[in-house]
């Protein structure tokens, strides 16, 4: 008889996805399912719209991530008008992009990543949230992370023009600039947030480094795939969050290609499964194998840890300094240990930071050539960021007038998809054997495995939630529910 | 008392923008209010965020979709936050839930309201885009107003 384990919904994050979890009849994984909403109603309700309004409207896909749709809207609207902005306006672009960085990777590590690794997957479960946290690590932390959201927010008001949902990007560039008083607002926050993401990274590895189960956990086979893995890097094969070419390096690490947003037809295709209407991205010259690893399998990654593989480095000092340390402890380059993205978050906010400050200081930030005005016909065009989650395409279609008539998103976590339910199935079989009771401690460990990528679950909605925050519901070979169990 | 009004919600979800809409229309009744005490806003995210939105407020009334499992859509619940799922986890991705974070806050010393109100209102969550309400949740945008207006103290 088949037994279907359900983690529904998911402990820290939003219920909308859930993990099943199928037994065979020995009791054994016979395989992980992981179900998401899809985006195709968000293309439809798109169509018609001017495309000018596409960098307000994305902004409501992700209630956690507007910035990186606004960010990704506004530069396919730039290339639907086959316009470039100014040089004033790409950099006041990423200068936003970089503090909503900081801002979205530390609430991560603090709220999400946190719980696990500083409280341990095996504590209670009243203590593997935020509060554990705090109180383990003390209140003054807290206060620097909620001093972290404030700052970022500021950035992103002050260029933005709204604290969260981005509203100054038109094609061609920016509504406004910024005055010198602003500018060294940002530079001082800036420099704050240089040294809030060294503390962090010297909380992580007193906490996770320190601890030899921990250690072993990162280093272990339960979380390791061996995928090919994307990233935009700049013209030194840098990583960069808000613009150059996409990098795919192989499971060797080999680049096979540094791809244009134009091109990224020619590289990523999708592929259909029975078992759900999300399709999963691969790469396409190599085609799809199915749900396996390996060099002769299109199935690729994006992420943190991802982005860090697909670069030769990071482009600026203290990062890059990291980033030597992270692969020279973790046995070279390309790692394919998937913990080890918590990791790579922390390397990447440093980076954010380091950025924030960079761009802040540069000579053209507070130019007022920030609008190109275009003059060409509207046509198609693709705009790509990195979002927090992974890679984010956006393509545009629109007619003559610049209205849209279709809509293509690749978001960060659906290039995910095949990895995340790798992930979840290897983690299952090894912590759901026959016999084994299924305790907090192990489905928490599959959902490890699944936290990893911070995956979005299509898009925001709000419903406060009706009911208990986890089911795990366990289905005979018909389909019946044989047994549930509640967790407070 | 200094009182905050949130309408949350995403506004092409369909019903899942009813905070917003509520709360458009509650402002629209009180614009000729001449140095009110209240503040109005529609807002978009939960976890920490929205704590941070409540600092420095003796009151705050939220009003927001809830997801309606038994019982007829638009039904309007007066819900205080012992009425919420006991969980210091996330209903939120990639944050931590509204519970957790006000107790955060409170640890911290902000000032956070000692009243905290939530109207919610139930729907059927889809995975639809659109600007419109569906017909049920629509019918539950006046008597929610009043219930709101009647929670300010008018």
């Amino acid at each position: 008889m088949k037994k279907r384990i359900s983690i529904d919904p998911i402990t820290r994050l939003e219920g909308h996805g859930k993990i099943e979890i199928f037994l065979d009849e020995a009791g054994d994984v016979e395989n992980c399912y992981l179900v998401i909403p899809e985006l195709r109603g968000f293309e439809r309700f798109c169509v018609g719209r001017p495309v000018e309004e596409m960098a307000l409207l994305t902004n409501r896909i992700c209630g956690v991530c507007p910035e990186a749709h606004h960010m990704a809207a506004a530069k396919a609207a730039d290339a639907v008008y086959h316009v470039d902005p100014p040089p004033a306006a790409k950099k006041l672009r990423e200068l936003l992009y970089s503090a909503f960085y900081v801002t979205d990777h530390a609430t991560h590590f603090y709220a999400l990543a946190g719980p696990d690794f500083v409280m341990g997957p095996d504590a209670p479960v009243a203590e593997r949230n935020i509060l554990g946290v705090i109180h383990k690590v003390g209140l003054d932390v807290a206060g620097k992370v909620l001093q972290a959201r404030k700052y970022g927010h500021q950035v992103v008001e002050i260029i933005g023009g709204r604290k969260v949902h981005p509203c100054t990007s038109i094609p061609g560039g920016l509504t406004k600039g910024i005055t010198e008083e602003q500018r060294q607002e940002i530079e001082k926050m800036g420099r704050w947030a240089i040294e809030f993401a060294q503390f962090t990274l010297k909380l992580f590895k007193g906490f996770v480094l320190g601890n030899k189960s921990y250690l072993d956990l990162i280093m272990g086979d339960i979380y390791v795939h061996r995928t090919y893995y994307i990233g935009t890097v700049d013209e030194n094969n840098k990583v960069n969050f808000y613009d150059g070419k996409v990098s795919i390096v192989d499971p060797e690490g080999k680049r096979i290609c540094r791809y244009g947003a134009g091109e990224y037809t020619s590289w990523i295709a999708e592929h259909v499964e029975p078992w759900t209407y999300l399709k999963f991205p691969y790469i396409k010259p190599v085609g799809w194998k199915g749900l396996v690893d390996g060099k002769d399998s299109g199935v690729y990654c994006a992420t943190p840890l991802s982005r860090l593989n697909a670069a030769d480095g990071m482009a600026t000092p203290l990062a890059h300094e990291e980033y030597d340390a992270f692969f020279s402890t973790l046995g070279g380059k390309p790692v394919h240990h998937r913990l080890a993205t918590h990791w790579a978050r922390l390397i990447e906010l440093l980076y954010a930071a380091e950025r924030w400050v960079e761009l802040a200081t540069d000579p053209e930030i507070t130019s007022d050539q920030f609008h190109t005005v275009p003059t060409e016909k509207p046509t198609e065009g693709v705009g790509i960021v990195e979002a927090p989650r992974g890679t984010l395409t956006h393509h545009y279609w629109t007619d003559e007038r610049g209205v849209v008539t279709k809509v293509n998103l690749v978001v960060g976590t659906t290039n995910n998809y095949a990895p995340i339910a790798m992930s979840v199935k290897k983690a299952a079989q090894n912590f759901i054997k026959q016999g084994t009771v299924v305790t907090e401690g192990l489905l928490n460990r599959v959902e490890m495995a699944f936290r990893i990528y911070d995956p979005c679950f299509g898009c925001a909605t709000h419903s406060l939630p009706g009911q208990m925050p986890l089911e795990v519901k366990i289905y005979d070979a018909k389909g019946h529910v044989v047994e549930v169990l509640r967790r407070d | 008392m200094h009182t905050i009004v949130l309408g949350l919600g995403n506004p092409i979800r369909s019903d899942d923008g009813i905070g917003c809409r509520v709360v458009r229309e509650v402002e629209r009744r009180l614009s000729g209010w001449v140095g009110r005490n209240v503040e109005i806003e529609s807002f978009y995210r939960g976890g920490i965020a929205l704590m941070e939105r409540l600092i420095g407020y003796e009151k705050a009334i939220l009003v927001d979709s809830i997801e309606d499992l038994s019982g007829v859509p638009g039904t309007l619940r007066r819900l205080t936050l012992d009425d919420l799922p006991k969980s210091n986890h996330v209903d939120s991705p990639h944050d931590t839930s509204f519970k957790a974070a006000l107790e955060m806050g409170r640890r911290l010393g902000a000032e956070l309201p000692t009243e905290i109100v939530i109207f919610g209102v139930g729907i059927v969550p889809t995975s639809d885009f659109s600007e419109e309400l569906s017909p049920e949740v629509a019918g539950s945008v006046e008597p929610t107003v009043r219930a709101v207006l009647e929670e300010i103290g008018l």
